[in-house]
């Protein structure tokens, strides 16, 4: 039946195509606000302490997510650490920050008890090894993100 | 506690890079049709539908069960919609399983679905990192996981190798080969995947997932409707169900807390001791090639660091002791929604003995695991044969 | 502790995708007819008889397949409407301008459509398409440009 019904002008419209393009205001918070003024301002990187179970959490939040302590102790945190694990990114995405390949890697930095997401620099894929120890290289133009650390580079 | 209940019908699309003859509620409503048929009955049968699908983002589409739910006939019906990340499929069924445990519900059509060509997959999958943390770097699934897998590689070094994954990688497209649903069906060798491109190393091109379109579903139904209409339906015996998160301390992906906890879960309620023997199959979720090692681990179906031996041995093979991902696995197909229900359906019909090709003999118990989010969702099903 | 206003309140982001939407067959037709004759098609529930616009492979009302088309309209009446004085991020029309449901004459269901800001569109009121130029018109439910008052001049025609 649908063949009779057929527009006899063309093909069928098998597909429409559009844009979802919506602008957001990601909130910081008074943690990651902390968190990230002490990035800009003084290239500190701040833990948070739970006073029950003592992990020194990452990011910085208001309470425990292993025992539902409310957590408010900051710590400083090195920013050097131990390379828990990483991978050699060849695909790209919209939006990303980094051409690919990059080396993304997740950092157990002295004091703290949760990983902290970077990439590498400075070294080449093949010489990287899990354990390794890694040290912040810190932008010269701090913006209060992440990327206020350009890369962690071998110690 | 509950009351008996069981799958006694299950349907799926063909599972396909970009399905453009049917949009979306058209292709949910052939697997749900399907599902039906399978189970002898018609949409007016139905008391309630549970859906589920991941993040709108992938489609670009709001609150997608409002218009599914009229393409399976429910409306005006009792209809909810489940979502937890990449194992919704699964918690669509298990919520499908509390519907009618509870009492409230005699038959229950379960459906999940994605159709990833209408979208960007890896832009969606993205989105799901902390825009204030992670997301600049995590690049979609495989940065994740290259991560994972780098970590279980480099734990149980020699032992476990790269190899092992292509292994894994041969035998699920292998299996996928007699499953006429799948998506890749090509014989690769391990020489194929260890050369093909990078993506997230240790993750090559053939250690990964497709993308696809497509859609699961299921029909529950209580014990006095299953002995009705169903010669052998595959009873839930056991559900585990667990969450956690990301930033946990010391979180271990190679052995995730969440996998281990699920699995005891749903152990303990199917009087399961020794998994690695009671289970006769199992579908694990492995979107990547290392996981289906991972897994078998936390699932206890080998030992920590086995995992490469497993895979050696020809144990998990179609014709080994304890085959895993006989349907070919997420390797082979990936409609992300749907994912994880395609592991219940694969070991539900393996109770039932409909999996056709790839049917295994005498099977009693299988095991359908999915996992989602960054690592922390965590589901595990037993299907059985006997209540 | 004297508690200071955060300064990072929030970092700016953008979620921009492009997506391909698939229409389905009867979808498809639907829209085909519209962008090349300036129609619109009804399905028609063989089962139920419901005749809904736009249609869907499936009956919304008994669940039944649907295979059978049939042109309804132009004219229609307005079911219902919403006045929007001010525009908007995507809004489908210059504010102001009113949402309108018409339900095509022969149809059982309504179409979401827009209309001019005009006291003419009221609950009742007869009202008929205004299509696009056909060089204009792309296949999509906005080759209908808007829903007037039926013997009201169509605007540039």
């Amino acid at each position: 039946m649908l063949e009779t019904a057929k527009p006899s002008g063309g093909d069928i419209v098998k597909s429409v195509t559009g844009t979802l393009d919506i602008k957001y205001r990601f909130s910081y918070g008074e943690r990651y606000d902390r968190f990230f003024r002490e990035m800009r301002d003084n290239k500190r990187i701040m833990g948070i302490a739970c006073p029950k179970c003592g992990a020194v959490l990452l990011p910085p939040r208001p309470y425990c997510g292993f025992c539902y302590t409310p957590v408010d102790e900051w710590v400083e945190l090195s920013d050097e650490g131990a390379l828990l694990t990483y991978t050699v990114v060849h695909l790209p995405f919209i939006g990303q920050p980094t051409e690919p390949p990059y080396i993304y890697a997740f950092i157990m930095l002295d004091g703290a008890d949760v990983q902290f997401p970077h990439i590498l620099g400075e070294i080449e894929a093949a010489d990287v090894r899990s354990g390794m120890r890694v040290k912040a290289v810190w932008a010269e133009e701090r913006k209060g993100t992440l990327h206020d650390i350009k890369y962690f580079r071998p110690v | 506690m509950t009351r008996p209940v069981a799958v006694i019908g299950t349907g799926q699309t063909k599972y396909v890079s970009r399905r453009d003859d049917k949009n979306v509620p058209e292709i949910v409503r052939e697997a749900g049709l399907r599902a039906l048929a399978d189970a002898g009955l018609k949409p007016s049968d139905v008391d309630a539908v549970v859906i589920g699908s991941a993040p709108e983002i992938f489609e670009g589409v709001n609150y997608p069960e409002d218009w599914i739910a009229p393409a399976l006939g429910m409306c005006p019906g009792p209809v909810m919609r489940v979502h937890t990340g990449g194992t919704v499929g699964a918690a669509t069924g298990i919520a499908g399983f509390y519907h009618v445990a509870s009492g409230a519900y005699d038959t229950v059509l379960a459906v999940a679905y994605q159709k990833l060509s209408d979208g960007v997959p890896q832009y969606g999958l993205s989105a799901c990192y902390d825009p204030l943390w992670d997301r600049d770097f995590a690049c979609g699934a495989p940065a994740l996981v290259g991560l994972q897998s780098r970590q279980y590689l480099d734990r149980h070094a020699p032992a476990v190798t790269e190899e092992h994954g292509a292994m894994v990688a041969v035998k699920n497209r292998r299996n996928a080969l007699l499953n006429p649903y799948a998506q890749i069906r090509r014989e690769i060798t391990v020489a194929d995947v260890m050369s093909s491109p990078p993506v997230a190393e240790p993750l090559k091109l053939l250690d990964c997932c497709p993308t696809s379109d497509g859609a699961a579903a299921m029909v529950i139904a209580s014990e006095q409707t299953a002995r009705k209409k169903c010669p052998r339906p595959a009873w839930f015996s056991g559900v585990g169900t667990c969450s956690e998160s990301p930033y946990v301390p010391h979180v271990d992906m190679a052995y995730p807390e969440s996998c281990v906890r699920a699995a005891q879960q749903a152990y303990q309620m199917a009087w399961i001791y020794e998994p690695a023997r009671e289970l006769d199959v199992a579908e694990v979720y492995e979107a990547f090639s290392f996981q289906e090692l991972i897994w078998c681990e936390a699932l206890g179906l080998c030992r920590p660091g086995e995992g490469g031996k497993l895979i050696e041995s020809g144990r998990s093979d179609l014709d080994g002791a304890l085959p895993v991902n006989t349907s070919g696995g997420v390797l082979s197909s990936n409609p992300i929604g749907a994912s994880a229900m395609i592991r219940q359906v694969e070991a539900a019909m393996q109770v039932m003995g409909r999996a056709g090709e790839h049917q295994v003999d005498g099977v009693h118990r299988a095991l359908a695991h999915s996992w989602g989010g960054a690592i922390q969702f965590s589901t595990v099903t037993i299907f059985s044969d006997e209540i | 502790m004297a508690l200071k206003p955060p300064e990072l309140t929030y970092m700016e982001g953008e979620s921009r995708c492009d997506y391909n939407w698939t229409t389905g067959e009867v979808v498809g037709t639907f829209l085909a007819a519209l962008r090349d004759h300036g129609k619109m098609l009804a399905g028609v529930c063989e089962s139920c008889g419901q005749v809904a616009v736009p249609p869907t492979s499936y009956c919304e009302s008994c669940g039944s397949e649907v295979s059978d088309l049939r042109e309804v309209g132009p004219r229609g009446v307005v079911m219902s409407w919403a006045r929007v004085a001010d525009d908007f991020e995507g809004a489908p029309a210059e504010a102001p301008f009113r949402y309108v449901l018409v339900r095509p004459a022969g149809a059982d269901t309504e179409l979401l459509h827009v209309a001019p800001d005009d006291d003419g569109i009221r609950i009742g009121a007869t009202v008929r398409p205004e299509f696009r130029p056909r060089e204009q018109r792309g296949g999509a439910i906005t080759d209908i440009r808007w829903f007037v008052p039926d013997g009201a001049e169509s605007e540039g025609s």
